[in-house]
């Protein structure tokens, strides 16, 4: 009898009174209390994120490991490394900072500071740049997923006239919400060999103005820079020039490190696993009542099951994080 | 004429039973474009949210116009109906905006 009890919980059956009865675990009194366990889990992680939230647990994720997996996408194409520069670097830190003070998420700033203003105030000298952003991200991996995944970010990734790269990985308050941002520099220097020549004088480069739509996957270079020696050829082809660039560090990125919390993959678990054991016990009921001819499918069973299906779809494919 | 009741009524039947399948059709396309735009927008998670918002109001309006046309529209059967679209509702909430 009380196997019987504890069946009756999970698949339809008729009772004494001839009546069909789905499954108690079914009931609109359980579906109530399913909804209240998914109120009390959201509520309870929030307040854990705001007092405790060391206690979701922490990844650490790291510019480096952003700059070993692009190198190591870029080596699957069949493409040449990207070598660290402390210059793009640099900038791509300044460009997060940026984001943060002025509560932005665009290429352009409110104040119309544009990528490329932040890579010529890091005295980085270009003859192309590209930017790629990212953000909400728990792990390295899935950032450079998530570029690969789009076209415009993908072509940055593997575009063979960048040489060097610059990120950072920064945490922090944006738009009333606590993110961690990425930034993503590429470069190819106006000249690669540094010379010891004294530092000759040249007026700043003017910097380029990109389209809008052309930001995520700029291959800006700059008009011809005027400089004692042989102008510059707006050709591809990198031309030496008699002016010593500020040294171009290949520092590691190593200080630019986070620590993301697990929470997205603790909210999908938990969510996917009750949306889960609902959609079981719906399916259970279709397949039990197409076994037993006694039984009827109750009305909307199969409407439930479908929006529980796409749902369980939507938190299967789901991806903390945007690209930009 | 019971023969003529009888025809009457294998004709509402069958009705009914073209019914079921065209809604059911029609109920898995509109689940269907909307996985495809969930998977689409799979790195843009506000509007992932926004989409399944819309597929959840598309499933309740869907629910209560083919259980009306059906005869079969009662409070017990819209609730049940709400209480799933508040599970899907605020587990997309949890997943995909907090």
């Amino acid at each position: 009898m009380i196997h019987k009890k504890v069946i009756h919980h999970f698949i339809p059956h008729q009772k004494e009174d001839g009546l069909h009865h789905r499954a108690k675990a079914l009931n609109l009194s359980y579906l109530a209390s399913y909804l209240l366990i998914l109120v009390l889990f959201g509520a309870g992680l929030y307040l854990i994120k705001l007092k405790a939230p060391q206690i979701l647990g922490q990844v650490m994720f790291s510019a480096d490991q952003i700059i070993a997996l692009t190198n190591a996408k870029r080596a699957q194409s069949g493409l040449g490394v990207l070598s660290s520069n402390g210059q793009l670097a640099q900038a791509a830190s300044a460009k997060a900072q940026d984001m943060y003070a002025a509560d932005y998420w665009a290429h352009n700033s409110p104040s119309g500071k544009t990528p490329w203003n932040f890579i010529t105030t890091a005295g980085y000298r270009y003859l192309y740049a590209g930017e790629n952003l990212a953000r909400d991200f728990s792990d390295a991996s899935s950032v450079v997923d998530a570029w690969m995944a789009s076209p415009s970010h993908r072509s940055n990734m593997l575009d063979t006239n960048f040489k060097e790269i610059g990120v950072a990985v920064a945490s922090g308050d944006l738009e009333g919400r606590e993110v961690i941002l990425v930034v993503q520099m590429f470069g190819t220097p106006v000249s690669q060999i540094p010379t010891q020549q004294p530092l000759v004088q040249a007026s700043p480069v003017p910097s380029p103005q990109p389209s809008p739509a052309q930001v995520a996957q700029v291959k800006e270079k700059p008009p011809s820079a005027p400089s004692p020696s042989p102008k510059v050829s707006p050709s591809p082809t990198p031309v030496s020039v008699a002016v010593e660039l500020p040294s171009l560090e290949t520092a590691q990125n190593t200080q630019s490190t986070v620590l993301a919390s697990r929470q997205f993959s603790l909210v999908k678990g938990v969510s996917f696993g009750l949306v889960g054991f609902v959609f079981l016990l719906f399916a259970l009921e279709i397949i039990y009542t197409l076994r037993k001819n006694h039984l009827r499918l109750r009305s909307g069973v199969l409407a439930h099951l479908a929006i529980l299906a796409f749902i369980l779809l939507a938190i299967w494919y789901a991806v903390a994080g945007a690209v930009l | 004429m019971p023969g003529f009741s009888r025809l009457a009524l294998d004709v509402e039947q069958l009705k009914m039973k073209h019914l079921d399948i065209l809604a059911h059709i029609f109920l898995i396309l509109g689940l269907g474009v909307g996985v495809v735009a969930v998977y689409r927008l799979r790195f843009d998670s506000t509007d992932q949210f926004l989409v399944i918002l819309v597929i959840t109001f598309f499933y309740l309006l869907w629910g209560t116009t083919y259980h009306h046309i059906k005869g079969e529209i009662e409070k017990k059967l819209f609730v049940e109906y709400l209480l799933i679209a508040m599970i899907v509702v605020i587990c997309a909430f949890l997943v995909f905006v907090i």
